[in-house]
């Protein structure tokens, strides 16, 4: 890990903001997760509704009633309690409904997820998660919009500087590793790139000094 | 696969003449081919870019070296995934054959009381065909990768590895939604997708069991990892509760720094893309939310289906190194031609000829493995390093050995074996042809090989054999050849040069001796071998080759040169090759091979001819990049150097791509043979080149023929009918010259 103790290294921050441009991933330097909070409810509030997919037996659809208009909703398991409280009140605020736990009662689909990458890899644009529990890793697989906070000092030039944290991550008893590069795409249709097919439509990294 | 048919399909290539009627109809679907041409243009330039600034061969062969060292202990490496695995608490299997693992797979459906399934992509599970067993066992199975997806719902297989739906257009995708929305079919690529998006979630939330393939098994850590742009792996592995995950032995590697190595190469030489959207690595029973009671289930099912048997096979066990990336097809021409459907049984492209014959057998195979033109682009290309071509010549050979060649080509390697016979047999035909000669061409062939063939004119064989004209030449020479300082070259002819177009080399040993060569012509040499090789002769592919070690033997050779890069090819990188097992004849092999240059190299970086030596005519030359020069030898730079000496160089997009000559290859596929001829013709023609020059005796061959051949076809059309010779002996036509021939021409008369 060379960045963990010393300073971000810049060119790996920029590299990984040239890298993420040519995949579609919006990137955005912010103070710390403070900072990174404030850019996902920035996009929040920019996020065109779900369009709500319909799939029987999901809890949101039947709750959602016709006469009073449904809250945008945002998904953030991974935060700690006291993160999550603070989140909870300036979402409201704004109108948001925040959830953190039952995902799997979202599977026809909301706004936008929040996680924070283990680590990232500048070379591919790529932030790496690890989500052993079920709600975190919905969270960015149902969401249109998903916005993922990296740490600049976990930032690496490639793939293999990082092998050790991969491999202690796929040491552990359960884990799911997930490496994204963009939003979800296609290129089935007589080869033109078209973004959200199963995952999400937009993808947005804070990159947290 | 017992040999039965997958889903009742129709298989294109399952007899010869079948064959042949399927190619010719993908010849005339426009869609096809338009869409194939403008795949095989992007891929080519975006693959380029993709790699630039990165060291290609060098990641290339470390996944070469990353998969042999997985390879040579796989059975250490299942042991300690297997362990590692069931510790975490997977269930791992073993399945020797597709019935196995099909069985496997239904069983972990009934046990669990599982009725609908969802897959994402996985070649595994076309490989064994999985689909239909589930569905036999009243399963519903939905495929949830996009082109995946719509191929399921057409009935059809996949086209592609990567891209399986490339066959179709939005307007056939279309039609095919509408039938499930039963609204108006929308055209729209966007909205198409939006499509399976909202079909396809339901599905996912309804499914009790996700089956994928993998892209890795990593022993050290009982994980798989699975590379998706879509994110429908994601979805697979996480919401239905039991996962089944279909992996090949060949998948497993010992750690993630070896997946990592690969994972480098393939979204590189997939798509272009320095990596996939998504890499999800799985390890474990992670938690399920569903049903508190009920936790996650998790399957390995490793296949081994023939592969076990192939890692014994020495010459071919390289083929487990692929790592599924398509390259193999996206730059084949033949491909481009003809599609998917006609490149192989399941697996597609160079892969799909030899995993065909591999994994799914010889009746299979036996028919689809000769539809390759042996331009070695996938060779070139090949993410882990494979000899593809070679390995596809080899098959051919077992095939041979195994079923018996067809008489025609044991008849020609009979005569071709024989080095008396053969060229006694020449001259007869020589004399045989006289009455159909018009200028150098057969003016019209007998009906037996008329019909498909006629589409390029063939070349007369010529009054006097380089053999023949070598002592009257060597005469002349004498005064100069005794005195010369220069290196001791010895000339290998190759049967087209020294029976069809001596006077290319007349003209090339001029030019050797302007800058003093010693240059020599061993009488005892034969054919290279190559034309007897490419039929699956192996024997008598041997016997040239040997005659050839002993005709080059003389110590004091500097060179031995070819004009014809498929016999120096050949020489260079299959000699060594063919004589392993022989020490004292390998050395041979190895001094011979050391020696073997091609004249463009030759003549550029031994005798270095300069800019002093020409006088550049001004007419714009077009080159054409044979492929066992370019990609066989990796000589580039040199005959476009000398064209650039010697006359006005005009580049041109498509330099690279195949002529479709390949020896046999057009006798036994004239319309695809004719139809690279017919693209290559027309991309000079857009260019504005008049002139063509080339550095192989069988692209003269091929590209001089289908000229003839136009001028002929206009000719007629002006006459209302059938035109005589005198007719067409006016026609404008492109100027094609190999390049021993264009230098002599524009050489400056003093130097002369
Ligand atoms: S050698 Fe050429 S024609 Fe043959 S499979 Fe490879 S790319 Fe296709
Ligand atoms: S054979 Fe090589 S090029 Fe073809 S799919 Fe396999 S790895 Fe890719």
């Amino acid at each position: 890990m060379p960045n963990s103790e010393g300073p971000p290294s810049f060119s790996a921050v920029n590299e990984f903001k040239k890298k993420a441009q040519a995949v579609s991933t919006e990137t955005v330097e912010v103070k710390g997760l403070g900072g990174a909070l404030d850019y996902l409810l920035k996009v929040a509030k920019e996020a065109s509704p779900a369009s709500l997919l319909p799939v029987s037996g999901a809890e949101f659809p039947k709750a959602s009633n016709r006469a009073e208009p449904r809250k945008k909703l945002i998904a953030a398991p991974g935060l700690t309690d006291a993160d999550f409280d603070r989140l909870d009140k300036k979402a409201s605020e704004l109108g948001f409904g925040l959830i953190r736990k039952g995902l799997r009662d979202f599977v026809s689909g909301f706004e936008v997820a929040f996680s924070v990458a283990a680590f990232g890899v500048a070379e591919t644009a790529t932030c790496v998660l690890e989500n052993e529990s079920e709600d975190a890793r919905l969270a960015g697989m149902l969401a249109e919009t998903h916005v993922v906070a990296l740490d600049k000092k976990r930032l690496f030039e490639t793939s293999r500087d990082a092998l050790g944290l991969l491999e202690a991550a796929l040491n552990r008893p359960a884990n799911f590793v997930s490496f994204i590069s963009g939003p979800s795409r296609t290129s089935d249709i007589e080869r033109v790139l078209t973004l959200g097919v199963h995952g999400p439509f937009h993808f947005h990294v804070a990159l947290m000094d | 696969m017992n040999g039965q048919e997958r889903d009742g399909r129709d298989y294109p290539a399952a007899s010869s003449k079948k064959y042949h009627k399927s190619l010719n109809q993908a010849l005339e679907d426009s869609f096809l081919r338009k869409t194939l041409d403008k795949f095989a243009v992007q891929y080519r330039s975006s693959r380029e870019a993709i790699f630039s600034g990165l060291a290609e061969k060098e990641l290339i062969r470390e996944v070469a070296l990353a998969k042999d060292g997985a390879l040579s202990r796989i059975g250490e490496l299942y042991g300690e995934f297997a362990q590692k695995a069931r510790e975490k608490g997977l269930i791992v299997h073993r399945a020797q054959t597709a019935q196995e693992a099909r069985e496997i797979i239904s069983n972990i459906a009934r046990e669990n009381g599982a009725k609908k399934v969802i897959k994402s992509k996985s070649m595994t599970a076309e490989e064994i065909d999985l689909n239909r067993a589930l569905e036999g066992a009243g399963l519903e199975v939905v495929e949830t990768d996009l082109g995946e997806w719509i191929i399921q719902l057409r009935d059809e297989p996949p086209s592609h590895m990567v891209l399986p739906a490339i066959h179709l257009s939005r307007f056939q995708v279309a039609e095919e939604f509408a039938k499930l929305t039963a609204g108006e079919p929308d055209t729209d690529i966007g909205k198409l997708v939006k499509v399976a998006r909202r079909e396809l979630r339901a599905k996912f939330a309804e499914a009790d069991l996700g089956v994928t393939g993998a892209n890795f098994a990593v022993a050290a850590s009982g994980a798989i990892g699975l590379c998706t742009n879509e994110g429908n792996a994601r979805l697979t592995t996480n919401l239905p509760r039991i996962h089944v995950a279909l992996i090949g032995l060949d998948k497993l590697v010992p750690t993630a720094a070896e997946a990592l190595s690969i994972l480098r190469v393939l979204p590189r030489n997939a798509t272009a893309q320095p990596i996939t959207t998504y890499v999800s690595w799985l390890t474990g029973i992670v938690d399920y939310g569903a049903a508190a009671d009920k936790g996650k289930i998790v399957h390995a099912v490793f296949l081994d289906n023939g592969r076990l048997d192939l890692i014994k096979d020495p010459k071919c066990r390289e083929v487990l190194r692929c790592v599924r990336c398509g390259a193999c097809a996206n730059v084949c021409p033949v491909f481009r031609l003809v599609g998917g459907h006609r490149m192989g049984y399941v697996y597609i492209g160079a892969i799909g000829l030899i995993l065909t014959y591999f994994l799914h057998g010889r009746e299979k195979a036996k028919n689809l493995i000769n539809n390759c033109v042996g331009c070695e682009a996938c060779k070139d290309v090949c993410a882990a390093g494979i000899d593809l071509s070679g390995i596809i010549s080899e098959i051919r050979a077992r095939i041979n050995e195994e079923d018996g060649a067809p008489i025609t080509s044991s008849l020609l390697s009979a005569v071709m074996g024989n080095r008396d016979l053969f060229h006694a047999l020449l001259k007869y035909a020589k004399y045989a042809q006289k009455p159909a000669v018009t200028g150098s061409f057969v003016r019209h062939l007998p009906e037996i090989v008329a019909g498909s063939h006629g589409f390029r004119a063939l070349p007369a064989i010529a009054n006097r054999s380089f053999r023949e004209t070598w002592p009257q030449l060597e005469a002349q020479m004498a005064p100069k050849l005794g005195q010369s300082k220069g290196p001791r070259v010895a000339v290998m002819a190759g049967c087209a040069h020294d029976f069809i177009y001596p006077e290319q080399l007349v003209e090339a040993v001029k030019l050797l001796l302007i800058k003093e060569a010693k240059v020599s012509f061993p009488t005892d040499q034969s054919c290279c071998g190559l034309p007897l090789q490419a039929l699956g002769q192996r024997e008598a592919s041997l016997k040239t080759a040997k005659t050839n070690l002993r005709a080059f033997a003389a110590k004091d050779l500097d060179y031995v040169v070819s004009l014809c890069p498929s016999c120096a090819n050949f020489m260079k990188n299959r000699y060594p090759l063919l004589f392993a097992h022989d020490p004292d004849l390998l050395e041979m092999a190895q001094n011979l091979s050391a020696r073997v240059i091609d004249f463009s190299s030759l003549v550029k970086n031994v005798l270095k001819f300069s800019p002093d030596d020409f006088t550049p005519g001004s007419l714009k030359v077009a080159y054409h990049s044979p492929c066992h020069l370019g990609r066989g030898l990796g000589v580039h730079q040199e005959p476009r150097q000398l064209i650039a000496l010697a006359g006005q160089y005009l580049k041109t997009p498509e330099e690279e791509v195949c002529c479709g000559f390949g020896g046999s290859y057009s006798l036994k596929f004239p319309e695809i043979s004719a139809a690279l001829m017919k693209r290559k013709l027309e991309s000079i023609d857009e260019s504005g080149a008049e002139v063509l020059v080339t550095d192989c005796p069988g692209c003269v061959l091929q590209l001089r023929g289908g000229e003839e051949q136009r001028k002929r076809a206009k000719a007629a059309a002006q006459a209302g009918g059938q035109a005589k010779a005198k007719d067409y002996a006016q026609e404008k036509s492109l100027k094609i010259q190999h390049i021993s021939e264009f230098l002599s021409e524009n050489i400056k008369k003093a130097t002369k």
